[in-house]
């Protein structure tokens, strides 16, 4: 009876997915800011990095710089201003060597591109420790051996906190792993982090990232991420991903990208 | 309280008036011969004067004539024609049984009702289904589907293959109320969306109200599916069930005490995970469901009969214990049908209803609750003052508790601290009383009024937010934001925190132009006062129902529907044609970037718009011989508006109609069905449906998350997606085929059985069910990629009946 069954289903076919060609419309390009300020523990956080791009057809692979602009941050707190100088005109990479930062502090972002006015205001956010080790097992999926690992902080219980999580790792080769995470449901609590990867082998370095962001980042990226893998009849409608920076000039013709400022937590583990 | 005495005064008045006639009554139930399993929908007509009704939902009727000698024709397709003389110098019990046309298990009847009362009744905008026809349908590996059969009927379409429920003239699938044995079902699918989760050995009859909704349904603004559970065989002990790729049935029936009470006990199981592990991507899933229908009936005597009845059904899934999902309905009611007098029918039902979904996450530590629960109490009176003149009136209460989610810890080293999101309560009364009346040869009118409550409770806490905002614009960044709590309040639990009242009228008429013409015409309106909170394509399990409340008004729909009906060649064939333009007021969007899941504060994520629905429904039925089958077309249009609260906000694609994700624009179907010989019998279905709305990609971007630009590791792609629903996927049809065997040696045995042989998409055309725009994981260029489903899929399946 079983074999029946066998050959019966052998010869079903179910959910497959194959690549089509679909024509789509495509609006007027708009600039992209992206400017993630990370602050280390234990470094001074001086040398910064902002990159300008520009939106392209769907289907065109090229990162296209935006060049040209002058780009300002300007701490609102003590009125410092740093300006970013263009330094690699092929990537659109706006840079400074002198960036002071101050958790709490707000922060303005200013780009002057192509006779419009782009600002965005964010809030620099620290970020917990990485106090304990962490703990590395193995799981079983239906006979797929797997290394996990998992990572350990303390939720601050007095304040609303969110993250960003970040696996990475340069030996065993996978795209970074982003999550945001925030602490409705763990206020206060010591939280894991964990990575499940069959990639990972003995004496491979993995690395994790714990950003301190907003709230508002972690609303946008949330959406973000939810984006890129979007689909099946379960998804969420497709929604545009309205970042914290405005056009002055003309509204409609808003910039993607965010700026944002976080105090950033580095753990390095070695597989064992 | 006025309500209560202007239901009494109607209760009294119908008793005293039924007094007062001079006329006799003939009344009884009528059942089928063999198991005298009573039958819904039965034509009992006098000839003589033109004249008849039909059967109630438990087989009963009742006809008022002057003193005289008639004939009685008892008509049912598929069934032998009865007819009996009658004296007619009393009141009279008569009850009839019918004997099945065939001695096969069961025969194949597209439509149940004889032309000569349809046409006259001004009943519109229903379609009745028996579960013989469903059963010999193609469908997917051989599942007989009761939610997909009801797909090929015009105005009722689903969002596609793997996807839940289904869509009557625009409405979305929240906006069906799904009544099994009068108990209300929060969902229908199984393996989302993939199967229903109604055993056809154990459902009686089906009725679906695409408008023109009898006064006795309310509380979902779009339509009524209406199915009835078998009672069980009466007078011998029978095994049914059927053995397929997916799942086997069992069905047990028979008497407990002969001809005055029986019993049915049906389960159906799938073979765990075997359908996943089939496909090498999903193997490693394990995903089963089952279902037990169970009921109970008994003759008190020839005026009492008790029924109990319940469901339960579950859908399982686990992931190496990692990730453990659990839900389902679950139902229990109790009803007494009660004669007061040969002209007056009541049944009281106390029903138990519930939705509960179960999540373990063990890598996190967190268990999930969540779930609706109901208790319902219905009387329902039916009066047959004459053959003109019919009133049926009644009362209902809900009472609703609603979990949005309970979180848990787990395990012992758990980061999870447990939190119960706010439990809420409601009570949802109604009247309603409706009249039948022939008001001449040609002229029938269906008029009534039902009157509904909501009172939401309290004993939760409750926001209020600045400027009574819970939703608030951005106007610099351009999105919408949650409101700013401004305070909490915390009323009890006795206390009625919001309260809504609806009216409700329904309208119907009819005009039989002559022997074979009518046109109709009707007009509903119907409040719905709780929503079901998604925001996906097709409702996923875990969405969470709510309540209206402060913040959350109740779905107001008006209807109006004009058809013309013809029988011709003999009234072999039927054509039906029907217009109907609906809209909905209170229809829930949600803003961009919402978080459904653990939302305590669903006010912040809502954006209340309105959807109107119209559309032209023609089909072509052939009732008789060995060919029989329908075609139907449906030409619509459902579009949805959400505006901006305030001159700068944006609303949903800028304020503008846009297309609601289920408009199918053309929607055409057939089905037919023919018998071969006394061994082979034939079935096949084409579908053919516009591709539902979607929004594509009109640009991308790439971001870094990281901040080292120079690692393309830290790069994402970003579509950036254009206009809601403004695309269309490709267009979406399959044709299926299936062929039942008989073995003739059955006819002289007990044990009877069939093959049935099909083969779902003969053609393999690979219907989208989604397509997904993203990154290629190798070459990193981005591509749109396309999800079919189902391509062929052959199917065998066998059914018995001992």
């Amino acid at each position: 009876m079983k074999n029946i069954y066998l050959l019966i289903g052998s010869l079903l076919l179910f959910s497959c997915e194959d690549v089509i060609k679909v024509d789509l419309n495509e609006e007027s390009s708009r600039l992209v800011i992206d400017a993630n300020i990370n602050w280390n523990k234990g470094t001074d956080g001086k040398n910064q990095q902002i990159r300008l791009t520009k939106t392209v057809g769907f289907y065109d692979q090229t990162i296209l710089p935006a060049n040209g602009a002058t780009v300002r941050v300007k701490n609102l707190n003590d009125d410092a201003v740093y300006e970013f100088e263009e330094t690699d005109a092929s990537k659109g990479l706006y840079s400074t060597e002198n960036f002071d930062p101050v958790r709490n502090a707000t922060y303005t972002l200013t780009v002057d591109y192509d006779g419009a006015t782009y600002t965005a205001t964010e809030k620099f956010v620290s970020v917990t420790d990485i106090t304990k080790d962490p703990e590395q097992s193995e799981e079983n999926f239906f006979g797929t051996s797997a290394t996990r690992v998992d990572f350990f902080y303390t939720d601050p219980a007095d304040e609303e906190n969110y993250y960003l999580s970040e696996f990475s790792s340069p030996n065993a080769f996978f795209l970074n792993q982003y999550r945001v995470r925030k602490d409705e449901f763990t206020n206060g609590n010591e939280n894991n982090l964990f990575v499940i990867n069959d990639n990972l082998k003995k004496n491979d370095t993995l690395i994790l990232r714990l950003h301190g962001i907003s709230e508002e980042y972690h609303n946008y990226l949330y959406l973000l991420l939810k984006q890129t893998e979007n689909g099946g009849p379960f998804a969420t409608a497709p929604a545009l991903i309205n970042g914290n920076c405005i056009n002055t000039n003309d509204p409609e013709n808003k910039p993607y990208g965010f700026f944002r400022l976080s105090e950033v937590v580095e753990k390095q583990y070695i597989i064992k | 309280m006025k309500k209560l005495c202007a239901y009494l005064f109607f209760h009294i008045l119908c008793i005293t008036g039924s007094m007062a006639q001079k006329s006799f009554t003939i009344s009884g139930v009528v059942s089928e011969l063999d198991t005298e399993e009573t039958l819904i929908g039965v034509n009992i007509i006098v000839p003589e004067l033109n004249k008849g009704t039909t059967t109630n939902e438990y087989g009963f009727y009742s006809i008022t004539l002057d003193e005289g000698r008639y004939t009685m024709e008892v008509s049912y397709l598929g069934y032998k024609t009865i007819q009996k003389q009658v004296v007619l110098n009393k009141n009279t019990k008569l009850n009839f049984g019918l004997e099945t046309m065939s001695e096969q298990i069961e025969e194949v009847v597209v439509n149940a009702n004889s032309s000569r009362i349809s046409l006259r009744k001004p009943e519109m905008s229903v379609h009745k289904v028996k579960v013989s026809t469903i059963k010999e349908m193609p469908v997917v590996l051989g599942e007989t589907d009761i939610v997909k059969s009801i797909q090929l009927l015009p105005g009722v379409t689903s969002a596609g293959e793997g996807a839940s429920g289904f869509n009557v003239r625009g409405g979305a699938e929240d906006q069906n109320l799904i009544l099994l044995d009068e108990a209300i079902l929060y969902s229908s699918s199984h393996f989302f969306g993939y199967f229903s989760i109604f055993n056809a050995d154990a459902i009686k009859n089906i009725k679906l109200y695409k408008g023109g909704i009898p006064a006795k349904y309310g509380g979902r603004v779009a339509s009524v599916l209406d199915i009835h559970q078998k009672d069980g065989n009466k007078k011998e002990t029978h095994l049914t069930g059927g053995i397929g790729l997916i799942s086997s049935r069992l069905m047990i029936e028979g008497p407990l005490k002969k001809t005055k009470s029986s019993f049915l006990i049906a389960g159906r199981s799938s073979y765990a995970g075997i359908f996943l592990k089939l496909n090498p991507e999903t193997k490693e899933n394990d995903l089963s469901f089952y279902d037990l229908n169970a009921k109970l009936n008994i003759d008190l005597n020839a005026n009492n009969k008790l029924y109990f009845s319940g469901y339960f059904g579950r859908d399982a899934f686990n992931l190496a214990n990692l990730f453990i999902n659990s839900y389902g309905n679950s139902t229990f009611n109790a009803r007494w049908n009660h004669l007061f007098s040969d002209r007056l029918f009541s049944n009281l039902s106390l029903i138990y209803s519930e939705y509960s979904y179960f999540l373990n996450l063990d890598f996190i530590g967190m268990d999930w609750d969540s779930g609706i629960k109901n208790f319902q109490f219905k009387y329902d009176f039916k009066y047959h003052k004459s053959e003109a003149f019919k009133l049926s009136y009644g009362l209902s209460g809900i009472y609703y508790h609603f979990n949005p989610g309970e979180i848990s810890p787990s395990k012992e080293n758990s980061s999870i601290t447990y939190d119960k999101l706010e439990q809420k309560v409601a009570y949802e009364p109604a009247v309603y009383v409706e009249a039948e009346q022939i008001l001449s040869e040609k002229i029938a009118l269906n008029y009534g009024l039902r009157v509904s409550s909501f009172f939401r409770m309290g004993g939760q806490s409750l926001n209020s937010y600045e400027n009574g905002q819970a939703v608030v614009f951005d106007e610099t960044l351009g999105i919408y934001k949650e409101g700013v709590v401004e305070g909490v309040t915390f009323p009890a639990k006795n206390k009625i925190i919001a309260s809504f009242q609806g009216w409700e009228p329904r309208v119907a008429i009819s005009y039989k132009a002559d022997e074979n013409n009518a046109f109709k015409a009707n007009y509903n309106r119907m409040f719905q006062y709780i929503h079901l909170i998604s925001n996906t394509v097709s409702a996923a399990p875990l969405d969470v129902w709510a309540p209206s409340g402060k913040f959350i008004k109740p779905q107001i729909s008006n209807q109006w529907a004009f058809g013309y009906f013809k029988n011709f060649n003999d009234q072999k064939y039927a054509f039906e044609s029907e217009v109907y333009y609906k809209s909905v007021q209170n229809r829930l969007d949600y803003r961009d970037g919402a978080d459904l899941i653990a939302q305590d504060n669903i006010e912040t994520i809502i954006l209340p718009g309105k959807s109107r629905a119209y559309g032209w429904e023609v089909s072509l039925k052939k009732n008789e011989g060995n060919l029989k089958g329908w075609i139907s077309y449906t030409l619509s249009k459902t579009e949805l508006q959400v505006k901006g609260t305030t001159p700068e906000a944006t609303g949903i694609n800028k304020g503008a109609w846009y297309n609601a994700p289920y408009d199918k624009t053309h929607d055409f179907s057939l089905t037919a069905s023919y018998k071969g010989s006394e061994k082979w019998r034939f079935g096949t279905n084409f579908t053919y449906q516009t591709g539902r709305p979607a929004t594509y990609p009109t640009g991308q971007f790439t971001t870094n998350l990281g901040g080292n630009y120079d690692n393309v590791n830290e790069n994402i792609t970003v579509p950036i997606y254009g206009n809601r629903n403004e695309e269309r996927l490709p267009a979406y049809h399959h044709l299926d085929i299936s062929a039942t065997y008989t073995p003739t040696k059955n006819s002289s045995r007990k044990w009877k059985g069939e093959w049935v042989f099909g083969v779902y998409n003969l053609y393999n055309r690979r219907n989208a069910a989604a397509i997904n725009f993203r990154q290629n994981e190798d070459t990193g260029a981005n591509e749109a990629v396309r999800t079919s489903i189902f391509g062929m899929v052959p199917s065998v399946t066998y059914n018995f009946k001992f």
